[in-house]
């Protein structure tokens, strides 16, 4: 499997090159980069991206539904607000963070897309009451 | 051979901290590490500049820690400017948390004893109590009774403060023998000599600091560092927006906003494996003492060895 490929998770890079929309900042492309793998099942689920619905195979990971959202990123790092987007799809490398249902900080790669999920941006470090 | 005027054998906190002092001061220095397959303790410290409660019984090391304290923001600011790496420096003063009236009554005891031991230096350190203690430190569970509170404590980025030594080491164009496990030595006057790595390197004068190592290499040079192993363990939440106004002695907020738990005590040798109850005990009693890092994930907890003393002084405590 190619590493593209892992990233996908699901998904199956897109020959994309040179189809870059200008005009979205927060979404670089009209469409993702990533398409759907012909092995996936057909069952589908509808989560939400930073407001808009994407439709993910039953069974993907919530950072599948990020890539599939054809975001820039999903995270902007806790000291220098630099933007990051799922990268290892192992869980190790805490660049998939997001805030899923109104929870700060998780690894969205980790954690299993389910219908109706909200899936926001993490930007830099969490809040936590005193 | 290649002579140097001085070969520190071990790259750790200590051993790089050492070759690098040498080396500003225009010395030829060779810095032999062993490598990552060493019982580091550097990995596992816990980044505490820790002036308040060093040095119980030994008068000499009470007024060694502050005068470290003292250096710290020249050498963090010396390691910023070159090799250009911040090591996440701070000295706004430090807490010691008692859960209970023992532990109170004890730390007050103690920190009168080191205050009286201090004699003509300056030892300025206050018990805080429920009323003012909420002011200094927001968020603080009702077990928390009081404190130990001294000006001089501080914290660091331990981690990053190792590469910026090694960094700044290398810069000064020395020599550094990586993956070297020292096997060998010969100790004349004025001659020692070394085998490892490539060959036999000399000098006049070796710098043993490699930790626990140094219990198989003292006897080399006809010395004894008995030291032995403790166990600690640390525990690291995710990353939060700034909490924490200061370090206390198991709990401190890291420039990144993690939040690191810590200070567990264990005699069990060489083994470096992790413990579930004792990751428990440091969990539930940074929760007593700040009810909302409950809210926090655990995203990160490791083991390390550190380098003790043969005997437990009270020095050690």
């Amino acid at each position: 499997m190619t590493l593209a490929a892992a990233h996908a998770n699901l998904f199956a890079p897109m020959v994309a090159a040179g189809r870059s929309i200008p005009g979205s900042t927060l979404f670089r492309q009209s469409a993702s980069m990533f398409r759907r793998r012909p092995d996936a099942g057909s069952a589908t689920i509808s989560v939400i991206v930073e407001g808009r619905t994407i439709l993910v195979p039953a069974g993907a990971w919530a950072a599948a539904a990020v890539l599939a959202a054809g975001l820039r990123s999903i995270r902007e790092t806790p000291v220098e607000g630099r933007e990051r987007a799922p990268y290892c799809m192992m869980g190790i490398c805490f660049d998939c963070l997001a805030e899923i249902d109104c929870v700060p900080n998780r690894r969205s790669r980790i954690v299993e897309a389910r219908r109706g999920m909200r899936i926001r941006r993490q930007i830099r470090a969490r809040e936590i009451e005193r | 051979m290649k002579r140097y005027d001085g070969i520190v054998i071990g790259g750790g906190l200590v051993g790089s901290a050492i070759a690098y002092g040498l080396a500003c001061e225009g010395l030829r220095v060779a810095l032999v590490d062993e490598g990552d397959v060493a019982y580091r303790a550097s990995p596992g410290n816990f980044g505490l500049v820790w002036v308040q409660s060093k040095g119980a019984g030994a008068p000499h090391y009470q007024r060694w820690a502050p005068r470290s304290g003292d250096q710290w923001p020249a050498l963090a600011a010396e390691l910023l400017g070159r090799p250009r790496i911040s090591v996440g420096h701070e000295r706004p003063g430090g807490v010691h948390l008692c859960l209970g009236e023992a532990e109170l009554e004890e730390r007050q005891a103690r920190m009168e004893r080191m205050r009286i031991q201090s004699g003509n230096y300056r030892f300025d350190y206050r018990m805080l109590d429920y009323r003012e203690l909420p002011e200094m430190l927001p968020g603080l569970g009702p077990s928390v009774i009081g404190a130990s509170w001294t000006p001089y404590d501080g914290h660091a980025n331990p981690r990053n403060l190792l590469h910026a030594l090694h960094k700044a080491y290398v810069e000064k164009r020395r020599t550094y023998i990586p993956n070297t496990t020292v096997g060998d030595a010969k100790a004349a006057p004025g001659d020692f000599r070394i085998a490892g790595g490539e060959g036999e390197i000399g000098a006049p004068k070796v710098v043993l600091a490699a930790g626990l190592g140094n219990v198989g290499l003292t006897p080399l040079f006809g010395l004894s560092a008995p030291v032995r192993p403790q166990r600690g363990q640390i525990i690291v939440t995710e990353r939060a927006r700034h909490v924490l106004p200061m370090p206390t002695t198991t709990i401190r907020q890291t420039v990144e906003g993690g939040i690191m738990l810590g200070d567990s005590r264990e005699d069990v040798g060489f083994d470096t494996s992790q413990k579930p109850a004792v990751m428990q005990m440091i969990a539930r009693r940074a929760v007593l003492s700040f009810p909302w890092l409950r809210e926090l994930q655990i995203v990160r907890a490791w083991p390390a060895l550190r380098v003790m003393p043969p005997a437990r002084r009270l020095a050690d405590l």
